[in-house]
């Protein structure tokens, strides 16, 4: 149990720190997309992996590995990191990114925003996307944040980068004393030419929204989709990719990414969904982010490490060729369930 | 033509003593394995509180509607002051039949919202009148479609009791008794002993356990089953298809609800869901919709689902 603890803490952990990174075959192939995020253990054997990602059909590529602090993703020049996808013939359109996100600190805050928009110019990606945040209980407090998100979103245009925001399910619940969810606070006093969306389909289905209501509602605004379920892409009762893949087509969209978690014992996942559930009670309320990881590093598992979370952290080479080959294997999975639905591009 | 009131009653009830009602009869109630056909037809059940007062208006018309829609099978809702609306319980049941749909379940609440040990007795006392009711309407199952109050284990467990009791009543009178979830039974609860920590600073939570399964566990097998309404278990943040898994021979009727008109929103895979669910032996299911909030009427919602699992091609 305390191992699991451990586990989920340093999962969370990296959500918010996440820097962890053609062989065209003869026949038109499908405009699939990769999340690295769902790659765990990547950076052990990144050609090894970029290699079966190719293998499995995906086209284009989304990573988490960039590192704000060096400026290098994997420890590779951005341009490097970039040729290194196109050797397989893979293209890295996206990333989940973040820089300083600070009220106090505007200024800071854009000069933070702009290095990351000046490496993701040299790496060639058109998308950087603000991965997870947790947003002010007052009206006031978000106004003055979608400012700063259109701010950012001006220093993106300036470097031809379009800057965006990933939905969890923390977004779906009321802002407090009002009717009306973060996200549509924010979708409303965000700019449409500064700031776009990415819709995360598990994450808003788990809080109790219709992703097809929202492609509608918002035509314009959902650029990217994150395509993910609880594991593998398409095998529970959950989530219906043809309504939402339609309206995304309809929208005018070609671009799209699978991310999946690591896979998960039950009691994994269990605790997993439980400290996401936190993390929505403390959205409701309303906070900052950090306040949020001050509490979270007071509040962590007293025996300290614990096992380090598949994926994450140095281990034992062996344990994380263990950990890449079952990663890669669902994801091979995922990238099969999406080619042979024809609802799929 | 109409016929007086009386002579009406008269002859439902020697209908009734000729035994065609499923509900004298344990063994005739359905336990198929196989998905039940009329003549070819995909049998394709409707919860009519979907239908609102579209049916309450005018039954005998709704009736013949939601027939001429493909229905075959109606699960009731509305039961009270031991009629069904305006109508006695054995005319509602002829109104349906008339119309040539079958009423093969019923949802029924008992007044009490929390039990304690107190007023068990009255919940009892309720439910030997409601299946007495629902035995003259003919239905299979008679399932309880509201929460009671769970906050403890403890909770849990009494409510266990009361359903066990009226499992046991409703099986003495060849009818079998089950719960239907909405999504507040996947809330959890701290286990005995563990306190679940609030305030800003408690981030990391103890996992607890999830209400559904404590009533799961303390609901006696034969006593008691479980319509699951798939829609509200995706709102309760769970994968229907794990519960199909975990409790095989324990849910046995499904609710197929999307947030609309099936098959139109993003958030269910119904083809999973039918495959497994017949893979544990479901066949049998009602269609179920809540206020429509655009131009369609009720009607041509319930239309719309229909249609949709017609032309399903996993749909048996």
């Amino acid at each position: 149990m305390k191992k699991t603890l451990s586990f989920c803490f340093i999962a969370i952990l990296t959500l918010f720190y996440t820097s962890s990174t053609s062989f065209g075959a003869s026949s038109p192939k499908k405009h699939i997309g990769i999340a690295t995020y769902s790659v765990k253990g990547l950076e052990s054997d990144i050609e090894g992996s970029f290699k079966a990602l190719a293998d499995d059909g995906y086209v284009v590529m989304e990573i988490s590995n960039y590192d704000a602090n060096t400026g290098l993703v994997a420890g590779y020049k951005p341009a490097e990191y970039a040729a290194l996808a196109k050797k397989y013939g893979m293209e890295i359109i996206s990333s989940h990114a973040r820089g300083k996100f600070d009220l106090k600190d505007v200024e800071g805050s854009l000069a933070a925003w702009g290095k990351v928009f000046d490496d993701h110019k040299i790496l060639g990606c058109k998308y950087v996307i603000f991965p997870m945040n947790i947003w002010s209980g007052t009206v006031e407090g978000l106004k003055a944040e979608c400012d700063l998100m259109n701010k950012i979103g001006d220093e993106a245009n300036k470097r031809g980068i379009k800057f965006g925001y990933h939905n969890h399910h923390i977004e779906f619940v009321k802002i407090p004393n009002t009717d009306q969810l973060y996200e549509d606070f924010l979708l409303a006093n965000t700019d449409p030419d500064k700031v776009f969306f990415q819709m995360d389909v598990y994450w808003i289905t788990v809080g109790g929204q219709d992703p097809v209501a929202y492609l509608k509602k918002y035509p314009t605004r959902f650029k990217l989709l994150h395509i993910k379920d609880e594991y593998v892409v398409g095998a529970t009762g959950k989530i219906n990719y043809e309504a939402i893949f339609n309206q995304f087509y309809k929208n005018g969209n070609t671009d799209w990414f699978v991310e999946m978690e690591a896979k998960m014992t039950k009691e994994q996942r269990e605790q997993s969904m439980a400290m996401m559930n936190q993390m929505k009670d403390i959205q409701a309320k309303g906070g900052n982010m950090a306040d949020f990881m001050a509490n979270m590093m007071k509040n962590r598992p007293k025996d300290g490490q614990g096992a380090p979370p598949l994926g994450f952290g140095p281990q034992d080479p062996k344990v994380q060729a263990e950990i890449l080959k079952t990663s890669l294997e669902g994801i091979k999975e995922s990238a099969d369930f999406l080619l042979k639905s024809d609802f799929v591009k | 033509m109409m016929e007086s009131k009386r002579d009406f009653l008269k002859k439902i009830s020697l209908l009734t003593a000729g035994g065609l009602m499923a509900g004298n009869f344990a063994p005739v109630i359905a336990s198929a394995k196989t998905a039940p056909t009329i003549a070819g037809k995909k049998v394709i059940g409707l919860q009519i509180y979907s239908l609102m007062k579209e049916l309450t208006e005018n039954v005998p018309e709704g009736m013949k509607k939601i027939k001429e829609i493909g229905y075959s099978t109606i699960e009731l809702a509305g039961y009270g002051n031991r009629k069904m609306g305006q109508y006695e319980v054995s005319e509602y049941r002829k109104i349906a039949e008339d119309a040539g749909l079958k009423i093969t379940s019923a949802h029924v609440n008992p007044p009490e919202r929390t039990y304690t040990k107190d007023n068990v007795a009255k919940i009892s006392d309720w439910w030997k009148l409601a299946v007495e009711d629902h035995v003259k309407l003919g239905v299979g199952r008679l399932i309880q479609p509201g929460m009671p109050t769970i906050e403890t284990h403890d909770d849990a467990k009494l409510v266990g009791e009361v359903f066990n009791n009226a499992g046991e009543i409703a099986k003495a009178a060849g009818i079998k008794w089950g719960y239907h979830n909405h999504n507040m039974e996947f809330k959890r609860i701290a286990k005995p002993g563990e306190t679940l920590p609030t305030g800003p600073g408690a981030v990391l939570r103890p996992v607890g356990d999830i209400v559904y399964d404590l009533m799961m566990e303390a609901t006696d097998p034969a006593l008691v089953f479980f319509e699951m309404d798939v829609y509200w278990t995706v709102m309760g943040q769970m994968d229907p298809l794990d519960y199909f898994e975990k409790y095989p021979t324990r849910i046995q009727v499904l609710h197929i609800k999307d947030r609309s008109v099936l098959g139109q929103s993003g958030m269910m895979n119904f083809e999973n869901i039918f495959k497994k669910a017949y893979s544990i032996g479901i066949n049998e299911f009602y269609v179920e919709i809540e206020k429509i909030k655009s131009n369609m009427t009720q009607f041509e919602g319930v239309k719309g689902c229909f249609d949709y699992l017609n032309n399903a091609s996993f749909v048996k």
